[in-house]
């Protein structure tokens, strides 16, 4: 018999009067919840997973591994361009793998998708895939850099047109850059770049919908009902009815430190401190500004050494500053670099 | 980075040991066991957070970071937990330890440079790691606050069955069926839970009322 009352256990009074005086434990905001899930599960599976039986064995392989694929895949491909199909083009290479990240080649037969790996080819007409807590970094020929966010599925339609399943991708066409701008392609319409950084997120969930965010230079969001331009600071959402709201977000805003997570690091060796400035401060969405002429100077005949390959963005910052004799600070958006007191 | 679990135990009285349904759970993780992820994921994340915003007075961003930043470290230092204390113990332990550690490096951030890994961080003369309130709302919340870190403290079937039982009147029955076990089973489940939670119920208002204010 169920009762909701057992007066044998003398713990039963405490524990029912104390629960219904308190009520429920508050659950935590979802998108914290989920954006510190994200991170555990990288972490978890990076130094875990790979422990799992069948778990992609001979894990430690994995570069010798994707070399290998990548070859095969070349030769595939160089099979089907025979048997008279159009050749797919190579249009860049990964950059950076975190988590398990996947692609298909384009025309697969197989089911099965293959593990994506820095350093491997990205080639146009593929499919490539992040699992929640996975990202990657790809760099098309030419400069531009593509950013996977977790849970993101792409198709690398061309050279010049990513078409963003579901997820986000995260665009940044550098100054300088030789290639041909890369559209983002979504069922919300084209988002086409005009020398710029911006982030296109597509939501499962809402299917139709896709939401713009313009961090450096303009997007035009090209539609069969007309196009929009959004610039550097505004964002559009696009509602799965069509109908566009549009914001500010700022280019240093905390939503943008999952580009930073996924960002090559800067090879420092031989470059001067102002490049590494400079390269920082995109990243982080901010201006450097120099006090006083010694500092500015110096940025441009500083050398730097070594690596910061394992560093976080703010981690890296700050080493190289401390080994480079300069103090800074960030205030509004603006990197502040002077030189270091003397006592 | 790898922490060593030793030096992060609480040095509080009564201290409980891990259960080996929490041993299991951290051998599994270890293994790469994508359930025990998931289990660990769903009950104990959230439970830390309420753990660290009761103690950063609701500060969203702060406490997300650093609870990202506790979880991310102790999931790298598996290997290294030994079961000396519960796991969640381990877990309140290491996140009080990042956040002294944040307190500790605002307080002695130097004018010229900035912590980039805060950029909420607050002016100078940032509040120690309890702030105050004012009374009744302490005393409201804090009885509260106990309940439900009492509740968290539980092993995630325990916190579970308690909650359905007391605040949804779920029959004995139906968490038997949620809990994939017999009836009988669920009882037993059910006298056991309230036991482990009036322990720690009343270990932690113990703690609560000679705790010592000053962090390791």
């Amino acid at each position: 018999m169920n009762s909701l009352l057992d007066d044998d256990d003398p713990d039963e009074k405490l524990t029912r009067e104390l629960l219904e005086e308190t009520g429920r434990r508050p659950p935590p905001p979802e998108e914290d919840l989920a954006a510190i899930k994200r991170a555990a599960r990288a972490v978890w599976e990076e130094r875990y997973a790979a422990r799992r039986p069948g778990f992609w064995p001979g894990r430690r392989l994995l570069p010798l591994a994707a070399g290998i694929l990548g070859g095969l895949l070349l030769t595939w491909w160089i099979v089907e361009q025979r048997s008279g199909l159009q050749a797919p083009i190579s249009i860049g290479q990964v950059d950076r793998v975190i988590g398990p990240v996947v692609a298909w080649p384009p025309r697969a037969k197989a089911e099965a998708p293959i593990p994506l790996a820095a350093g491997q080819p990205v080639i146009s007409g593929s499919v490539i895939e992040t699992s929640p807590g996975a990202r990657a970094a790809l760099r098309v020929a030419g400069g531009p850099s593509l950013r996977l966010d977790a849970a993101t599925r792409v198709r690398l339609t061309s050279a010049g047109v990513v078409t963003l399943e579901h997820g986000a991708v995260y665009l940044d066409s550098p100054v300088g850059s030789t290639a041909a701008p890369m559209t983002v392609r979504t069922v919300a319409g084209d988002f086409a770049p005009e020398g710029t950084q911006f982030e296109v997120r597509v939501d499962p969930a809402t299917p139709g919908a896709a939401h713009l965010r313009v961090r450096e230079g303009r997007v035009r969001l090209q539609r069969a009902a007309g196009s929009l331009t959004a610039v550097a600071g505004q964002e559009l959402i696009v509602g799965k009815d069509g109908r566009i709201v549009r914001g500010g977000i700022s280019p240093d805003a905390r939503s943008w430190s999952w580009v930073a997570e996924t960002v090559p690091m800067f090879q420092i060796e031989g470059r001067t401190l102002r490049a590494f400035l400079d390269w920082i401060a995109r990243e982080q969405g901010w201006t450097v500004r120099y006090t006083g002429r010694e500092a500015a100077s110096a940025g441009g005949t500083i050398t730097l050494h070594g690596s910061i390959d394992q560093l976080s963005l703010p981690d890296a910052l700050r080493t190289v500053m401390l080994s480079s004799g300069f103090e800074y600070r960030v205030a509004e958006g603006v990197l502040v670099v002077s030189a270091a007191r003397t006592e | 980075m790898m922490i060593n679990a030793a030096s992060t135990t609480p040095t509080g009285r009564g201290q409980v040991k891990a259960t080996e349904e929490e041993r299991d759970l951290v051998r599994r993780m270890r293994a790469g066991d994508q359930t025990a992820f998931e289990t660990f994921s769903d009950h104990y994340i959230p439970a830390l957070y309420r753990f660290a915003s009761t103690r950063l007075a609701g500060q969203r961003e702060l406490t997300r970071d650093l609870v990202q930043a506790t979880v991310c470290k102790v999931i790298e230092g598996l290997d290294s937990y030994r079961g000396d204390s519960s796991l969640f113990t381990w877990l309140c332990a290491c996140c009080r330890n990042e956040i002294a550690g944040h307190f500790r490096r605002e307080q002695s951030r130097p004018v010229a440079s900035v912590d980039l890994c805060d950029e909420t961080s607050p002016a100078t003369g940032t509040p120690g790691f309890e702030r105050a309130s004012p009374e009744e709302l302490l005393l409201r919340t804090e009885a509260a606050s106990l309940v439900q870190l009492a509740l968290d403290h539980l092993p995630p079937r325990y916190a579970a069955a308690l909650e359905w039982k007391y605040l949804q009147y779920t029959s004995v029955r139906e968490i038997a069926d949620r809990l994939s076990m017999k009836e009988k089973a669920a009882e037993s489940l059910l006298t056991r839970a309230r036991k482990a939670f009036r322990e720690a119920y009343e270990r932690l208002g113990e703690a609560t009322l000679s705790r010592d204010r000053v962090e390791t």
